[in-house]
């Protein structure tokens, strides 16, 4: 498809099959939209086909699509759910009540056949299809249990003196009056059941919330500006490509990701980096797709749309690491496998055993402990316990900008008891700034500000852009330079109006014969405060100290504090000197430092610790610490902004906030205990509700279980593992 | 000991052999071979309480296209997960699902439902 001729053909070949309504075709995305009644996608594929132009569906169902189809698949449970009840009451008020009268079992039957034929069709069929397989699933057990205790009741219903006199149901009519019939058990077992299932998959679509929510984040519609300037027009998403001008107004949702050209505004990005306080932006700030506007109007230029903004790479990590399984779930994955075939075969164990050993009437009894047997067991508990939790754990993570990268990270995260962090950008805000200035008597700011800038503004060196900002930021400006030159080591000298002027360390103002002894007891404060002192001197004489610092992020020192409460050792490393590295390290409650270390250096370091049995979790930007962050137990790689799938971490932060390590931590230990309660809670309930229900207590206390009481019993255990995960999803974060 | 009570040992021992043979036997399945469209290889999967076919062959390099067509509405087969690819994917009833994954080594893959019940494999050669 290359032209707008082809869009016409293409449509003209829609819109001649029956049904459509509309039919549009998007050149630039090389997609179709047909709207119509009874569509069906293949006819529409094959029709383009012949039109010339290849075609396939799109994901058949889109996400709105897929959520519609599921809220009406739970109306429908519910629906099944109230008509199978108001069969079921009547059942069970004339089997408790004992009422008796002539043809009372053929009205139960009446009554029950439905709900066993119709409401209940899920089961049968589904069990039937599965046998097609070779397969069983809880279907199976649901069906050959009802079947079981339905088939008894209708042969004592219609042969009941067959029933009476048949081997073991003697003394039935004794103990029911009339023949044994368990109609009111099918309708509340098949009713129960129901009603869990309706919960447990309302309680489903809630752990798996966060990643709608996010989805939903993004709006639908963009404000292109026009060509001159002036006037705007609102555009699909999808028309909206990479260098596109956009515009925000108060309160509109960002729509692709992009850089402020013009306007000034403040952006919420909570649901994205989970920072609380929104952001200022201005002119040069990137912005990220589905980030709230607040009161100012901005234009942007497109950076990255669709499928490649910071959102949708978010949705894609977290979807994928919902798909994963930590090791923990191997062995309920291994027993799931068997599960169903295996419940069916002590069915029939326990059914031999009634019939054999058991007291009188054996069948009736060997019967109702069969169909308790298959309806108590419940291997969706045990289906569930893991992926609920994580679809919780991982879906609460990105609604704060956690991302894990998969389960295994997840339960790293736990047993770590060592967090490293990098110092600079992760500790620091990784850009310095000038922080203190010391100015001899008689100079004026401007001069010294004036003089260091005029150096630096020609310096490579990192430290200059801050004095050359500071300058820019008071409006001072830096004055002509002439003959500059740069010690490596030690500073610059140039001269300026005709004055030979350095800016540097204390060695190149020895070097130059300039006294800077007015200044020593600053020098010593500032080493001591981790800050690095910048001396300028103009025409053989000293005018001040500069002092600029990478200052500590705001979040550092509490985020620190709480992963010492978390019972958690804490680290820095770094490639400044020691004594700099130690005044940071003091200031935000760290105790071991490692100082001097070489970006290539970094890995080793994180061995080190790991030799000495510490489970490390490292946390750096990502960037030029990846093999640090790969060779850890856990690797954090933290304000990542639009980058995202940050390949060497296992988990990213999405922010620039520290509150989020121990955040990531306490999350991934609630995360990994609830997988733990829940399979726990799942493996004891079968292991104790199986036996009970085949009678394994009967010879010590004389109990059995109803087959109502297991269908009960089932529908509570699966709705119970997922009620748990969901505590997750409302966990707080510290 | 009564005959029929004999007659029930011998009915379950019977049952119990079936059952075992019947899950736990060897299950003969041909390998369905994607069916070239394009660069990729396409195979309509059916999800009927069970995913026919259920052994798929596929190559590596080459994209597979699982078009998982639903037929019920049973919650078992809501999902579907390929545990080695990182896809787990809702299935909706009743409807069509595209599963795109991109076999990178040979050997043998499996994918499931939600809950590990039901299973299916993809055979990949090089």
């Amino acid at each position: 498809m290359h032209c707008a001729a082809c869009v016409n053909t293409i449509e003209g070949a829609l819109a001649a099959v029956p049904g459509v309504e509309e039919a549009s075709v998007n050149l630039g995305t090389a997609q179709a939209h047909v709207r119509g009644r009874g569509l069906d996608p293949e006819r529409l594929v094959a029709a383009v086909r012949e039109s010339g132009y290849g075609a396939s569906p799109l994901d058949a169902a889109t996400p709105g699509e897929q959520e519609a189809a599921a809220r009406r698949q739970t109306r429908e449970m519910l629906r099944r759910t109230v008509i199978a009840a108001a069969l079921t009451v009547p059942v069970v008020v004339f089997s408790m009540a004992d009422v008796m009268f002539r043809g009372r079992n053929l009205l139960l039957l009446v009554l029950t056949l439905p709900v066993y034929l119709w409401a209940g069709s899920p089961f049968l069929k589904g069990a039937l299809q599965t046998l097609r397989h070779r397969t069983a699933n809880m279907d199976t057990l649901i069906a050959t249990g009802t079947t079981a205790a339905l088939l008894l009741s209708i042969a004592a219903t219609f042969f009941p003196r067959v029933a009476a006199a048949a081997p073991g149901a003697a003394a039935s009519s004794g103990s029911r009056g009339m023949s044994p019939v368990y109609y009111e058990a099918v309708g509340v077992i098949l009713t129960l059941i129901l009603f869990g299932r309706y919960l447990e998959t309302r309680a489903r679509g809630r752990t798996s919330a966060a990643i709608r929510k996010l989805l939903e984040l993004a709006p639908r519609r963009a404000r292109l500006v026009s060509h001159d300037g002036a006037g705007e027009i609102e555009v699909p998403l999808a028309d909206v490509r990479v260098g596109a001008r956009l515009r925000v107004k108060p309160g509109d949702s960002v729509p692709v990701d992009g850089v402020v050209r013009s306007g000034r505004s403040a952006v919420d990005e909570s649901m994205v980096t989970g920072e609380s306080i929104p952001v200022a932006k201005e002119p040069g700030n990137r912005v990220l797709a589905g980030t709230l506007n607040g009161d100012g109007v901005f234009e942007m230029e497109a950076t990255a749309v669709g499928g490649q903004t910071a959102l949708s790479q978010i949705v894609r990590l977290v979807q994928q690491a919902q798909a994963s399984k930590p090791p923990i779930q191997r062995l309920a994955d291994r027993v799931a496998g068997v599960f169903v075939p295996v419940v069916l075969g002590i069915g029939i164990v326990t059914w031999v055993a009634w019939y054999v050993l058991g007291p009188e009437p054996r069948a009736l009894l060997a019967t109702v402990a069969l169909a308790s047997v298959l309806i108590i067991a419940c291997p969706c508990a045990l289906g569930l316990a893991t992926p609920t939790a994580i679809l919780a754990g991982t879906g609460r993570g990105a609604r704060h900008g956690i991302l894990f990268r998969n389960a295994d990270a997840l339960e790293g995260a736990r047993k770590i008891t060592l967090v490293l962090f990098d110092k600079t950008g992760t500790l620091t805000e990784g850009r310095p700034r000038l922080t203190d200035r010391v100015q001899l008597a008689g100079v004026a700011e401007e001069r010294l500000l004036g003089t260091a800038a005029a150096l630096e503004l020609a310096s490579a060196h990192p430290l200059a852009r801050a004095i050359v900002d500071a300058a820019r930021e008071r409006g001072i400006a830096p004055p002509k330079v002439e003959a500059f030159a740069s010690r490596t080591g030690l500073g610059v000298v140039g001269r300026i109006g005709g004055a030979p002027s350095v800016v540097g360390n204390a060695r190149l103002l020895e070097e130059e014969g300039i006294d800077a002894s007015a200044v020593r007891e600053e020098l010593v404060r500032f080493a001591a405060e981790g800050k690095t002192p910048l001396l300028v001197a103009a025409d053989g004489r000293l005018l001040g100290v500069l002092a600029v610092a990478d200052r500590e992020k705001p979040s550092a020192a509490p985020a620190i504090a709480r992963l010492r409460a978390q019972g958690l050792e804490v680290a820095m490393l770094t490639g400044d000197r020691e004594d700099t590295a130690r005044a940071v390290a003091g200031r935000l409650g760290i105790d071991e430092v490692f100082a001097g270390v070489l970006a290539a250096d970094k890995e080793s370091h994180v061995a080190a610790l790991q030799n000495r049995g510490e489970r490390v979790a490292m946390v750096g930007d990502g960037v030029n610490d990846a093999p640090a962050l790969a060779r850890a137990d856990v690797g954090i790689a933290i304000g990542a902004g639009s980058d995202i799938a940050v390949e060497a971490s296992d988990v990213t932060l999405v922010g620039e906030s520290l509150d989020n390590v121990p955040a990531a931590i306490a999350l991934s230990r609630a995360t990994l205990a609830t997988i733990r309660q829940n399979l726990w809670f799942a493996f004891l309930y079968n292991a104790l509700g199986i036996p009970i229900a085949a009678g394994a207590l009967y010879p010590l206390t004389g109990w059995t279980l109803s087959p109502m009481i297991a269908s009960a019993a089932m529908a509570a255990s699966s709705v119970s593992v997922v009620a748990n995960s969901l505590r997750l999803a409302r966990r707080r974060l510290p | 000991m009564s005959p029929d009570r004999i007659a029930a040992i011998a009915a379950g021992v019977f049952l119990l052999v079936a059952l075992s043979v019947f899950f736990f036997g060897k299950k003969r399945a041909a390998p369905t071979e994607a069916v070239a469209a394009g660069d990729s290889a396409e195979v309509t999967v059916v999800v009927e309480g069970g995913y026919s076919p259920d052994v798929i062959r596929a190559h590596v390099g080459r994209p597979l296209r699982l078009v998982f067509d639903r037929r019920d509405a049973s919650p078992c087969t809501d999902e579907v997960v390929f545990p080695d690819f990182g896809v787990r994917r809702a299935l909706a009833a009743h409807a069509k699902t595209v599963v795109e994954i991109r076999p990178e080594r040979p050997g043998e893959f499996t994918f499931s439902c939600g809950m590990n019940m039901l299973h299916g494999r993809i055979q990949v050669s090089p």
